[in-house]
């Protein structure tokens, strides 16, 4: 490139609308006072320059390197945008791949309106950890998040953190545990789910549950529709737009993890582990539970190690609803959560402030039995992370 | 063998003098148990390290539909949640009898 002393202008694109307000909450004020409401997927901003202050050594150094690009009117301090969105980087048009972050002030006023008791924290940029290929860098990584996350968001009335572990490296992972698990604040394991390979059955991560499990705390799988790579679990670099990653990205990921840990045998190794699926949305349980039924009649003799057909361990897996069908009659989510036995597993999840996160209304336009309301609404999430009532 | 005592069908098997006797349609899809064969199968538990072993032989009845496998004395599914029920059996003066 010629240098004629002219430096190209890069001009950062702020979202055009604010998806960090949430009027959508008023709207429900009434409806929902005195229930509890706990939103199991929240996210803050967790952009990478907050990690550098958490990292040492060559890690530091290479963290500033990446904080200095600038990658397409991106500034290179997005994992995330980087990973995730390069290919199809401003298919959306008025909605630019960053959504608009969340600060903890932010997250304090909609904590303020009252009507939320708890907002569980979930990775944001981390959550294409499983995609790194080098174990050292994303275990460090995630160290830095986690130590920033319970500096800065510790101590909160009703915001809880579920931290974050790199599955290739299952030791550090491990240790990662160890530390903070006795924190009054932290409620949950995060592992990112897409790219993870081998699959997180296999018994090299078994130290991240063996860990989670000793210490009583429950495993929440997060997925991401971050998928350029040409990878497990789906060649998505084949399809020509965003959308179809993003549909199939996330449940297919989850109905292969979900399978992957249910056929190595860890909830009968570990039976008191806890886990959850967040962001894939309901619609495939039904599939992937009855599926693999079918399938285990011909083949239990591969997985002697099962006590009961797939689909009773899989019942007891914690589901966030997001991001939530639109199906078309409002009794239809009651059928749907029948079929998967559901009822005291589905826990009401936002993905507040994300661009394709969850309106309340969205959930409230179903109908329902009260009792059924109120366990999605927040009781089935206080007993998945284990949390106290506060109304 | 099957008997059918009232509107209930029974498999019966005769294990070298053993007599064991189970309800005879698999929940599954109503196989006849009765023309299922015995063999052992693979057990993996906290009992064998997590190792996978051959156990079992010759008390598993494994269903003629689809493979299920019951343990032919407690009735029991290996790999479900799931007890087929059973029946005491007696012997006497050469007769064999069901205790219903
Ligand atoms: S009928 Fe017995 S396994 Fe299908």
């Amino acid at each position: 490139m010629a240098d004629d002393g002219q430096s190209v202008i890069v001009q950062r694109v702020e979202p055009s609308s604010n998806p960090v307000q949430d009027e959508d909450l008023d709207q429900y004020g009434d409806e929902l006072a005195g229930l509890t409401i706990v939103d199991v997927d929240v996210h803050v901003d967790d952009t990478l320059m907050f990690m550098l202050d958490y990292m040492e050594g060559h890690f530091r150094k290479r963290m500033e390197t990446v904080l200095q690009a600038d990658f397409k009117g991106e500034p290179g301090n997005s994992l995330r945008n980087m990973i995730a969105h390069i290919a199809w980087l401003g298919s959306s048009y008025d909605k630019p791949p960053r959504a608009k972050l969340a600060t903890k002030e932010d997250l304090l006023a909609r904590m303020q309106k009252g009507i939320i008791d708890y907002s569980i924290l979930f990775p944001s940029e981390l959550l294409p950890i499983g995609y790194l290929p080098e174990p050292e860098w994303a275990a460090a990584l995630a160290a830095a998040y986690n130590q920033y996350m319970v500096d800065a968001y510790r101590n909160l009335d009703g915001v809880k953190i579920a931290i974050v572990v790199a599955p290739q490296h299952p030791e550090r992972a491990a240790q990662e545990i160890e530390s903070h698990a006795a924190h009054p604040d932290v409620v949950s394991v995060c592992i990112p789910d897409v790219g993870v390979n081998p699959p997180i059955g296999d018994e090299k991560y078994w130290p991240i549950f063996a860990a989670a499990a000793r210490h009583d705390l429950p495993i929440s799988f997060h997925g991401i529709e971050a998928l350029i790579h040409d990878n497990y679990p789906l060649r998505v670099a084949h399809f020509h737009t965003l959308m179809q990653v993003n549909s199939m990205g996330f449940p297919f990921t989850s109905m292969l993890q979900i399978m992957s840990v249910v056929c190595a045998g860890i909830p009968v190794r570990f039976p008191n582990l806890k886990f959850a699926i967040l962001e894939a949305g309901l619609t495939w349980m039904p599939f992937i539970m009855y599926r693999l039924d079918a399938a285990y009649l011909r083949y239990r003799t591969e997985l002697p190690a099962l006590e009961k057909k797939p689909s009773d361990y899989i019942r007891d897996w914690y589901i966030g609803t997001h991001e939530l069908e639109a199906l078309p009659r409002r009794g239809d989510l009651v059928k749907l959560i029948e079929l998967y036995q559901g009822q005291d597993t589905t826990m009401w999840a936002s993905d507040w402030p994300h661009l394709e996160r969850d309106l309340i209304a969205g959930f409230m336009r179903y109908e329902m039995e009260d009792t059924l309301r109120r366990k999605i609404l927040g009781e089935n999430a206080l007993r998945f992370f284990g949390l106290k009532p506060r109304k | 063998m099957e008997v059918k005592v009232g509107s209930v069908q029974i498999a019966v098997f005769n294990v070298d003098g053993d007599f064991f006797a189970l309800f005879g349609r698999c929940p599954h899809q109503s196989a006849p148990l009765s023309r299922g064969r015995l063999q052992g199968t693979v057990i993996c538990n906290a009992d064998t390290c997590w190792e996978t072993q051959w156990a079992h032989e010759g008390e598993v009845l494994v269903c003629p539909g689809h493979g299920m496998e019951y343990n032919i004395r407690s009735g029991k599914a290996f790999g479900y949640d799931l007890k087929l029920r059973t029946y005491e059996v007696a012997v006497e003066d050469g007769q064999v009898m069901l205790v219903m």
